[in-house]
């Protein structure tokens, strides 16, 4: 088995980085590399993606940003970040898949909502990634109840509990709420043009109860609260969004080298090589605003997101242009780079409100940027 | 009513009366007026059989063959084929209107699926050499069956040029020059004996007669090229695999094997050696079509996000009034090339080549912005614009990538330094 508890310990330094990302890279070319397509239907096939989940878990990718005190690998945002892009190169959708988990395990660990029976790789679906619209009161007695509709629950279809953020009165409340839980309905799976080994779902909650991990009494602390595990997790889908682009990009070097044209392979031929050129230029801007968002928080989180998802759908399109009409037929691989290349744009929201929120959040400071 | 209502009422009447005078200007009245029957159509009858055929997973036929049974019941197979050569069109549209007279038909069948138009589009692709040919007698003769088929049992045509070895490079000429191909005719007694493959061919497998593209002297390529009118019950003829696409699923594409299929003399379309000129009309005449494929996707964009706006109660949103702004300003102007390119006959290559990349990379723009507009929401199947967007790409591929395109737009200039800016 690839297991990155293997060689799970003290994280996070570059060394360990460079090991977790290799056993990822191991995982993602012998489990996931041969269930790609099985994995690529509409709707989301739920059954495959909990076969799925068991082979994630096995490998421990379903505890990397637990903290080692609940039993988890304490890995931080960097290395996360990095191997969600590996596994991306070969299924964009398994790595929103772990994405799911993991932002919403980063926010746990950030929020105290971690625990000792998390161990073993209990699938945490995001429900925080569109926001917060549900609504939660305390009812006599001290027991919260949550109500509400929630769109875009990621990872919903396949989990065992949700991660949600409610508004109260006066600021809000985090909880893990299990997706069997009474009151709590999880819709069919979202039908995407792509991601589709995610699969998302609505969920409609109507007096469900919950126990908090994090209470906020204050409301623009728990706005603040919930802009940044989103953030945490926006930027780690433009990782997703550069490993994707990488994947769609060899793919199309591959086939410059490949394919003969009036005598000569393709990638001799000026107007290719102008072409792949371009890609490798916005591939490369866009990875290095991801890592350093990624080092360094803040919005450039947000920033990130927004080029790398432009610029990794940028990608995809010019890689599919190399590639004429063999690059829009299934079999060649980079159709699917691009359709989740374009659902990634999408996640969370589109890219002109991600860009519009950064200013707002900002707007009376003289000091910024 | 106040100054204000009354002003306004009076700028939207001005506004309303200007837009009518400039349709009218930009298009001929009779061309404008044929949009609504063919949206109704495509509204109606089409959508659901497309949305099918996109949801199969299996590339199964029978959507296609009701999509082109109902096209048929509603004249569509035959309404541009001019009436000399058996159909029902006038070969005045032509030669008033130019590729204008495909624009209505194209755009709005578009505005549903892009590969809806294809499906038919192709249709009457694969009949242009016949008709570009201009031997009457003999297109007469080849059309019947298509023009004086049955609406349940509808006959189509297909183009075959594209080959696993040549594909873009086929369709500029310095590209076709070195083209490696592999489909080639032989002289014999009465015919030609046909041996080769082709791949991609829109409707190659629901075709009842392609005309194909053959070289008949490897040395030569494609200067030696000439078509040939094939029909699926000739000897040799074969249908290989039928492709699984991203999208335009409405529109099958085939690959054609050629097994010493003999083609008689009288099949020949025009002259020996006259394919690669041929060729170059048809795509001439064909580049503003796919124009009109790709805006009528961006049309049908458009429309869709005009809904989810409403929908949405965002029409007051100032952020989303300008992003929506910006869309359809790409869009008008993209249009105006496409109808100054389809309006010239014969067409002009610079310009039929420019209005094919401007208007396939406008149209893929404003899908993904559109998609963006929309957020997750416009990532999903039921919302109909990831379904356009997906059709969209392909026509920045077909008939020449876009790269191509530009080479094509610039073969007069770098031949003979000739550059017409009028």
């Amino acid at each position: 088995m690839t297991s990155l508890q293997v060689s799970a310990g003290p994280a996070d330094n570059d060394e360990m980085r460079a090991a977790f990302v290799e056993t990822a890279g191991r995982l993602a070319a012998r489990d996931v590399a041969s269930r790609v397509t099985l994995l690529d239907t509409h709707p989301c096939d739920i059954r495959a993606a909990r076969v799925l989940c068991g082979t994630l878990r096995d490998a421990g990718m379903l505890d990397m940003a637990m903290p080692e005190s609940a039993g988890g690998l304490g890995l931080g945002r960097q290395t996360i970040g990095e191997i969600l892009a590996r596994l991306a190169e070969t299924c964009a959708g398994v790595a929103l898949l772990v994405w799911a988990n993991e932002s919403a395990g980063l926010a746990m660990a950030a929020k105290g909502g971690a625990t000792g029976g998390d161990t073993g790789g209990r699938f945490v679906a995001n429900g925080l990634v569109t926001g917060s619209p549900l609504r939660a009161t305390r009812r006599t007695g001290g027991d919260w109840r949550m109500d509400g509709s929630l769109p875009f629950a990621w990872g919903a279809g396949c989990a065992d509990e949700v991660l949600l953020a409610a508004k109260t009165e006066r600021g809000g409340i985090f909880a893990r709420v299990p997706l069997d839980a009474a009151g709590l309905v999880v819709g069919d799976p979202d039908d995407r043009i792509g991601l589709r080994a995610c699969p998302s779902a609505t969920l409609t909650l109507d007096g469900v109860a919950v126990v908090p991990f994090a209470v906020h009494a204050d409301a623009a602390e728990f706005e603040g609260a919930v802009a940044d595990a989103r953030a945490d997790a926006f930027v780690l889908a433009g990782a997703i969004a550069c490993g994707n682009a990488r994947g769609a990009l060899r793919r199309a070097m591959q086939y410059a080298r490949e394919r003969y044209q009036g005598g000569s392979i393709i990638i001799e031929h000026t107007l290719v090589q102008g072409l792949l050129g371009k890609q490798l230029a916005d591939l490369r801007a866009a990875e290095a605003l991801v890592a350093t968002a990624l080092a360094r928080g803040g919005d450039d989180r947000l920033l990130a997101r927004v080029v790398a998802t432009r610029h990794g759908e940028s990608v995809c399109l010019d890689a599919m242009q190399v590639f004429g009409g063999y690059g829009y037929m299934r079999d060649y691989g980079v159709e699917k780079h691009l359709r989740d290349a374009k659902m990634l744009c999408l996640v969370g929201g589109g890219n002109e409100r991600v860009l519009q929120s950064v200013v707002a959040a900002h707007r009376m400071r003289e000091d910024w940027p | 009513m106040s100054i204000v209502e009354r002003f306004s009422g009076w700028l939207s009447d001005r506004a309303s009366a200007r837009r009518g005078v400039v349709d009218v200007l930009g298009l001929p009245a009779e061309v404008h007026g044929r949009y609504a029957g063919y949206r109704h159509w495509a509204e109606t009858e089409a959508r659901a059989l497309v949305e099918a055929a996109d949801a199969d997973l299996h590339t199964h036929l029978d959507t296609k063959r009701d999509l082109l049974r109902s096209a048929a019941r509603a004249g569509l197979l035959t309404a541009m084929i001019p009436g000399l050569f058996g159909g029902k069109g006038r070969l005045s549209d032509f030669s008033r209107h130019g590729g204008m007279t495909f624009l209505p038909f194209v755009e709005e069948l578009g505005a549903v699926s892009p590969g809806l138009s294809t499906l038919i589009g192709a249709h009457y692709l694969g009949l242009m050499p016949i008709l570009l040919a201009m031997d009457i007698p003999n297109g007469r003769r080849l059309l019947k069956p298509v023009c004086s088929a049955p609406p349940d049992d509808p006959k189509i045509c297909a183009f075959a040029i594209t080959e696993p070895g040549a594909g873009s490079d086929a369709e500029d000429d310095e590209g076709g020059a070195k083209a490696k191909l592999g489909t080639f005719a032989r002289k014999v007694k009465g015919g030609y004996v046909l041996n080769g493959r082709k791949c991609f061919i829109s409707g190659g497998n629901l075709a009842s007669l392609i005309t194909v593209f053959a070289a008949l002297d490897r040395e030569q390529g494609i200067h030696s090229w000439t078509c040939f009118a094939v029909t699926p019950d000739m000897s040799g003829f074969s249908v290989g695999r039928v492709e699984d696409k991203m999208g335009q699923r409405a529109s099958p594409a085939a690959e054609l094997v050629f097994e010493d299929v003999f083609v008689p003399d009288r099949n020949r379309v025009g002259r020996e050696n006259d394919g690669w000129r041929l060729n170059s009309l048809t795509l001439d005449t064909s580049r503003p079509a796919v124009a009109g494929i790709a805006l009528g996707g961006a049309r049908g964009v458009l429309r869709e996000v005009a809904g989810w706006i409403d929908e949405m109660d965002l029409r007051r949103d100032r952020s989303v009034q300008a992003e929506f702004g910006e869309l359809l300003g790409r869009y008008e102007a993209a249009r105006s090339l496409m109808w100054r390119a389809s309006g010239t006959f014969p067409p002009r290559r610079d310009l039929s080549a420019c209005s094919k990349f401007v208007a396939s990379d406008t149209a893929m723009l404003i899908a993904s912005r559109a998609m963006d507009l929309m957020g997750e929401a416009g990532g999903l199947r039921a919302r109909r614009v990831e379904r356009l967007y997906r059709d969209i790409k392909l026509t920045q591929i077909y008939e020449g990538t876009n790269q191509i395109n530009r080479l094509a737009a610039m073969e007069d200039y770098a031949a003979n330094g000739t550059l017409s800016l009028d």
